[in-house]
């Protein structure tokens, strides 16, 4: 993958492809023929009552989890094995639910590691101090300036990740997967565990992410007040099975999904 | 062969494999209820014999001695666990781990100092006339050996499936937090595992004894063995270990009747890293597939370290160097040539840094790659008459190659399988070493090796041996430095903390472990070369086990992540005989000897629970507080 710089990157459209995806764990069916894509730019959420699967899902195209059956593509892309890292390769990053910083490192560290797909450097000329390693630690540096001066980050730079409090972590976390030129951030329950005006905060950065930088957002999450203000499409499970996909307003409205979250009324 | 010589071999195979079955079932029972992988194991069943020994020559009936040697080892076991691995909650899986290797030392430490190492004859159960079935003879002993696993077999089966302490022993296993839930104490069932590795150790040891002869040297290759049998049959299983253990011990056997009694060990040895390279999960076991393995310690945070390089570093290296140079000229020379032994020790401890600290391996066999280097330079210096940089050279590359080859299998898996694969790999090459005559000169090595030169310059004295290791030394150190102040380091770091989000960032975690290991091990020939330079004789001795008990120790006083901690480190190691000898007397004493081991064992406990509470981190500051207000008092002074 080539260092490409924001806004330019070629866009091929639908960013990820999801087609007939199953996952089998055992006899249980976890996920079952789940098909849908993301545009470029598109912030869609995933959405869906306990054990429907989305985090099943989440996990297929973060290359956690290997599925049973079905592809996932990436700019019209399979790779396979899809591991975490060939995801960050194709330019799928993510964020985790109960937020995963290092702990060794100072919060600009955390966020030059996001940029560490931008480039191979081996152990040997990172030794020899080669002029490729200057060069990508340079723009390392300079992406993480960009992101925590645009995320207001900048004071913290030099402190610890994780002893900041919940919310400047999560904002952290995106600095991260935004420093590595993602196409598609997968964001994994943003909400949890921050309050209303953090909650309120974090949209508004996602928001703006998703129209400057073109990168799609895949929101997981249960929390419906904060994605349904933010996302543009919901894609709804239950079972493991895609009931309903469309804007916020009308999933709402939507027979099967006022089913599968109130159960039969 | 005929039939009854090979009805022979199998009976004595299937006799050693029962051993090997007890020390594997100690060491499965553990790490599927702690998750420690217990070196240890099988210094318990060391224990057992050399106790049963003991108490026997003590005019203590045979009757009372088994069974009181078998408590013993139990109580060991449950007392480590109790005194030393709950006082360190907050250690991470690596560190629990160089904690049991503690443990296998301090009673290594403890059996030589209070007995000596010389074996112990002990009298057979009921007799030692031989039965004849069909022209093979069978020991009396060995019955009650393979009768004894059989009972115990069926005992545990009770236990684990018809017990509630057995279910909940089970369900600590399966999920820890979820067992707490249900009130069942992890810390007591962590010591009941314990008590009864020990239990099941020492039981192997003390019915075994009578076969052969108690002595506190087989507690590693005992540990070894078993080892291999519980991975041989899986770790996950229950009875995996029993047939593992037979297997092994029948292939033992059958290799050194059928192949060459020579290289029995080379064979065993290699069967282990086979197995632990083809099918690490064992026979028996089973491997979860589809999902990438997400378990993720709690650790405590070594604090936030630099991953680039800044002034400090430069204030800090350019203080070593001079301290250093002070050093060589203020050294007694009776000192400088244990200071010479220190700068060696510190260039594999240096490697070490990067491989433990960062990479979170664990290697007991650094001795490995000091012998390719040692021979590297003995070989081609001495019979091709290559310059000595140039053969250093070739060894450190041959290390890296050998490290790259062997990383690349082992690290494909989560686990600490480094550790086993890396102490049989120096077995291999202990045999090697002593039979490839033509390349190793054998046991008695390669005498007349030059001394270092370069450039037309000799490295003659120790004076300027010292100068030459103390370049070499800072070279690594400046490597290691450049290293961890680095986008590599700092992956390094990321993935030692957390693997998956590593991974999330593009981090491919089984190349940087690969090159952690590359790292260590040119590091170690490196060290290996100059020893053989400095020495003038290149013998696989010197790099046996027990130098890497010495680069074990010496890592974790220096600490895991210190680059500069190795020279503390390596320089105790160095002393600490110098230091028992005045105190105690002659070092050089089997006593000495084993005091000397006892005293790394505890060492080695003692830092371990101090760097888990964060008392060594909390320690270090305060010294450097006091430093920084002591040499501000003085500006303001002057």
């Amino acid at each position: 993958m080539t260092p490409v710089d924001d806004g330019e990157r070629p866009v091929t459209s639908p960013v990820l492809q999801v087609e007939e995806l199953s996952v089998q764990f055992g006899g249980l069916c976890a996920v079952d023929e789940v098909s849908f894509s993301v545009e470029p730019a598109e912030i869609v959420g995933l959405i869906g009552p306990n054990g429907a699967g989305k985090t099943t899902t989440f996990n297929c195209i973060s290359g956690v989890i290997v599925p049973t059956e079905g592809n996932i593509l990436i700019q019209g892309q399979t790779v396979t094995p899809f591991t975490p890292e060939r995801a960050c390769a194709m330019g799928v990053l993510r964020t985790f639910q109960n937020v995963r910083l290092f702990g060794e490192l100072s919060l600009r560290e955390n966020i030059m590691m996001g940029a560490y797909s931008a480039g191979r450097c081996s152990m040997v000329s990172a030794m020899l101090r080669l002029p490729i390693h200057a060069r990508l630690e340079r723009e390392a540096a300079e992406r993480a300036d960009h992101w925590m001066d645009l995320l207001g980050l900048m004071d913290y730079a030099d402190a610890g990740a994780t002893s900041l409090p919940l919310g400047l972590q999560r904002v952290a976390e995106l600095a991260r997967a935004m420093a590595a030129n993602p196409q598609i951030v997968l964001l994994d329950e943003p909400g949890a565990g921050l309050n209303k005006v953090e909650k309120e905060r974090l949209s508004d950065i996602l928001r703006s992410i998703a129209a400057e930088t073109n990168c799609a957002l895949l929101v997981v999450d249960h929390d419906m007040g904060l994605v349904m203000g933010l996302v543009e499409r919901l894609v709804v499970l239950d079972f493991g099975k895609l009931i309903a996909q469309g804007v916020p307003e009308e999933m709402v409205r939507h027979p099967d999904v006022v089913e599968a979250y109130l159960g039969v009324a | 062969m005929d039939l009854v010589s090979l009805g022979q071999i199998v009976i004595s195979g299937l006799a050693n494999g029962a051993l090997y079955a007890f020390v594997g079932l100690g060491f499965s029972l553990i790490s599927r209820s702690t998750g420690i992988i217990n070196f240890a194991q099988g210094d318990f069943a060391m224990l057992g014999a050399v106790l049963t020994g003991f108490l026997v020559a003590g005019g203590i009936p045979l009757i009372l001695a088994v069974p009181l040697a078998v408590l013993v080892c139990g109580l060991v076991g449950g007392g480590l666990h109790v005194l030393a691995i709950q006082r360190a909650e907050r250690a991470n899986m690596a560190q629990l781990i160089i904690m049991t290797i503690g443990f296998a030392i301090l009673i290594q430490g403890a059996v030589t100092w209070g007995w000596g190492s010389d074996p112990i004859a002990i009298p057979a159960f009921t007799g030692s006339a031989p039965l004849d079935l069909f022209g093979v003879t069978i020991l009396p002993q060995q019955l009650w050996l393979v009768g004894t696993l059989a009972l115990v077999t069926a005992l545990m089966w009770f236990f684990f499936q018809r017990t509630v302490l057995g279910l909940a022993l089970r369900a600590g296993a399966s999920n820890p937090l979820g067992a707490a839930f249900v009130g069942i104490n992890h810390k007591r069932l962590g010591a009941y595992s314990f008590v009864a590795g020990g239990l099941l150790g020492g039981l192997g040891g003390a019915v075994w004894a009578p076969i052969a002869f108690a002595q506190v040297d087989i507690g590693i290759a005992l540990g070894l063995k078993g080892f291999t049998a519980a991975a041989l049959g899986g770790f996950g299983t229950t009875f995996g270990p029993i047939a593992g253990g037979l297997i092994f011990g029948l292939v033992e056997s059958l290799a050194a009747g059928l192949i060459s009694s020579a290289y029995t060990d080379a064979i065993s040895y290699g069967l282990l890293l086979v197995v632990l390279i083809a099918r690490p999960q064992g026979l028996l076991g089973k491997i979860k597939r589809g999902a990438v393995d997400d378990h993720r310690e709690e650790v405590l945070s070594a604090g936030l370290l630099a991953t680039r390089l800044s002034r400090q570093d430069f204030i800090r290296f350019s203080v070593a160097v001079v301290v250093l140079l002070l050093l060589s000229v203020i050294l007694a020379a009776s000192w400088k040539t244990a200071a010479l032994f220190a700068g060696i020790t510190a260039i594999v401890v240096i490697g070490m840094v990067l491989l433990t600290g960062f990479a979170g391996q664990i290697s007991l066999g650094q001795g490995t790659f000091m012998m390719v280097g040692a021979y590297a330079s003995g070989y081609l210096t001495l019979k091709q008459g290559w310059p000595p940089i140039a053969a250093i050279a070739f060894g450190m590359v041959f290390a890296g190659l050998l490290a790259l080859v062997l990383g690349r299998f082992i690290f494909r898996l989560r686990g600490y399988y480094l550790a086993m694969a890396s102490l049989s790999l120096l077995m291999i090459f202990q045999t090697l070493a002593r039979e490839l005559h033509g390349i190793t000169g054998g046991p008695n090595g390669l005498p007349g090796i030059a001394p270092f030169n370069i450039f037309g310059m000799q490295f003659f004295s120790d004076d300027e041996v010292f100068f030459v290791i103390l370049v070499a030394t800072l070279l690594c150190l400046i490597a290691g430095l450049s290293i961890t102040r680095s986008r590599v380091g700092r992956a390094l770091l990321a993935m030692r903390s957390d693997e998956l989000a590593a991974r999330a960032c593009g981090a491919n975690v089984v190349r940087l472990k690969i090159g952690a290991f590359v790292f260590a091990a040119a590091c170690a020939s490196l060290a290996g070369s100059l020893y053989v330079h400095y020495l003038g004789i290149a013998n696989p001795l010197p790099f046996s086990f027990k130098s890497s008990i010495e680069h074990i120790v010496a890592l974790t006083l220096g600490g895991f992540l210190a680059l500069y901690g190795s020279y503390f480190g390596a320089a105790v190691v160095v002393a600490l005989p110098s230091v028992i000898t005045t105190v105690f007397g002659d070092a050089d004493t089997q006593a000495g000897a084993g005091l000397k081991f006892l005293l790394f064992g505890l060492l080695v406990i003692v830092v371990i629970i101090l760097q888990s509470n964060g008392n060594t981190r909390r320690g270090s500051e305060r010294v450097r507080g006091w430093l920084r207000s002591g040499l501000r008092l003085k500006t303001a002074e002057t």
